[in-house]
């Protein structure tokens, strides 16, 4: 009896002593980096911090929902008028065009509307299967581009032929240039949607942004479109 | 007759045989590290070191119809998780390999993205080791090989002895990813062997 009532002493003891020492090994072992997340006016957005210091940002669109979409590209509209109205710079842009256009279109359009272009997608597909392929510079648009690149490994003589531009990422100086992008009916979206999640994170998020640098993924739908 | 329908079945299976050996010889695939539901199944790299201080890293993915139902699912619904693909050409447990690999270009045939962030990895930071790779995930087939490639501008060749690059899938609600193997190279950027083992041509 008497060794009994010991182990029903005993053994939630001994269980609550496993619990703590569980809690206290565990929280020295993982330190969870910073994370964030919210949701904007047509985009969620996620933050995760990374091992270098940055803090690399989502911006999350269900390019597969018509209605999403367009919210989408309307938000990005009416927040491209409004910061030319501003004259707010430098503006992050990501641009994607309507159809795949010749390099020399792109560099006529860089230079009319003074973009600094940092990398660029052209399109194109297989010289075998016609399967679709890209090629992503990670340069301005002055670079020359072969017409078609080598995507074989094997031995089967697979060649991806490029058919034009299809994305740009860079920078807009002057917010007449951003006008113009948004006049050309060639351009499908000119997406500035990394100028507001900045604003959102600098608003609701202060303390975990504070002194990081910002890494913003922006999605392009160029995948679903013709080409 | 009956000599002419063994010729056949023989020649048949001769032939069939030669047609395995030179499929497993074009894809020497390996299973991927990691056990996340919503990860590629199989891999097989390819590791092309030019003499002219170029290096090719080509990756072919494949999602068995499980996991690539996963990742939709869970990108369609709660929590509506965005995938990617970590290309990390250095290591990123230690925070080594630092500064020798660094990013020129990217392309892709049949694998379908939605964005791309050369970042990096560690060392100086004007040295751009680390590509993410934001995949469409309802555009991805399952059961196909889904090739993509990068190529670097090798640094500081000769030394620094053997170095690795990573290659890792993770989203963005998860500060974990799951790691799906490494290459490991010496310090004239020969590979010199992969985890898992036969990932690497």
């Amino acid at each position: 009896m008497h060794t009994q009532r010991r182990w029903l002493l005993g053994v939630p003891l001994a269980l609550a002593v496993a619990v703590l020492a569980l809690l206290v090994t565990a929280q020295s072992a993982y330190v969870a980096p910073p994370y964030l997340e919210g949701i904007a006016n047509s985009f969620r957005y996620t933050g995760q911090g990374q091992r270098n210091g940055s803090l690399y940002v989502n911006i999350s669109v269900n390019l597969d929902d018509p209605v999403s979409l367009q919210k989408y590209i309307e938000a990005n509209r009416q927040r491209g008028r409004d910061l030319v109205h501003n004259g707010r710079s430098p503006i992050p842009i990501r641009v994607t065009f309507a159809r795949p256009l010749s390099l020399g279109e792109v560099r006529d359009l860089v230079r009319e509307s003074g973009l600094q272009v940092s990398s660029f997608a052209m399109v194109g597909h297989s010289s075998l299967s016609g399967k679709r392929g890209m090629h992503v510079e990670f340069s301005s648009v002055d670079k020359e581009v072969p017409a078609t690149l080598n995507m074989d490994p094997t031995g089967n003589g697979e060649q991806l032929v490029l058919t034009g531009v299809m994305v740009l990422y860079g920078e807009i100086l002057n917010p007449q240039g951003l006008a113009r992008l948004l006049a050309d009916e060639r351009v499908y979206l000119a997406d500035t949607s990394e100028v507001e999640v900045r604003e959102l994170l600098a608003q609701r998020h202060a303390s975990v942004v504070a002194g990081k640098e910002l890494v913003v993924s922006v999605p392009s739908p160029f995948w679903k479109l013709d080409w | 007759m009956r000599r002419l329908v063994r010729f056949l079945f023989v020649t048949a299976g001769v032939l069939a045989m030669l047609g395995l050996v030179l499929v497993g010889a074009a894809y020497a695939a390996a299973a991927y590290r990691g056990n996340w539901s919503e990860q590629p199944d199989w891999g097989n790299h390819w590791w092309y070191n030019y003499s002219w201080d170029v290096l090719e890293w080509y990756a072919d993915d494949l999602w068995s119809p499980s996991h690539a139902q996963s990742m939709k699912d869970r990108h369609n619904n709660l929590p509506w998780n965005e995938y990617r693909i970590e290309q990390e050409a250095y290591n990123p447990g230690n925070g080594t390999s630092c500064d020798r690999l660094v990013i020129s270009s990217y392309d892709a045939m049949d694998l379908p993205v939605t964005a791309w962030s050369p970042e990096n990895g560690c060392g100086d930071s004007a040295y751009k080791e680390e590509l993410k790779i934001e995949l469409d995930e309802n555009a991805i087939p399952a059961n196909t090989w889904l090739r993509h490639r990068v190529t670097y501008n090798e640094r500081n060749r000769g030394s620094g002895g053997d170095g690795e690059v990573n290659y890792s899938f993770a989203h963005n609600h998860d500060s974990r990813d799951s790691w799906l193997g490494k290459i490991v190279y010496n310090q004239w950027f020969d590979k010199l062997y992969s985890d898992p083992s036969g990932l690497v041509n």
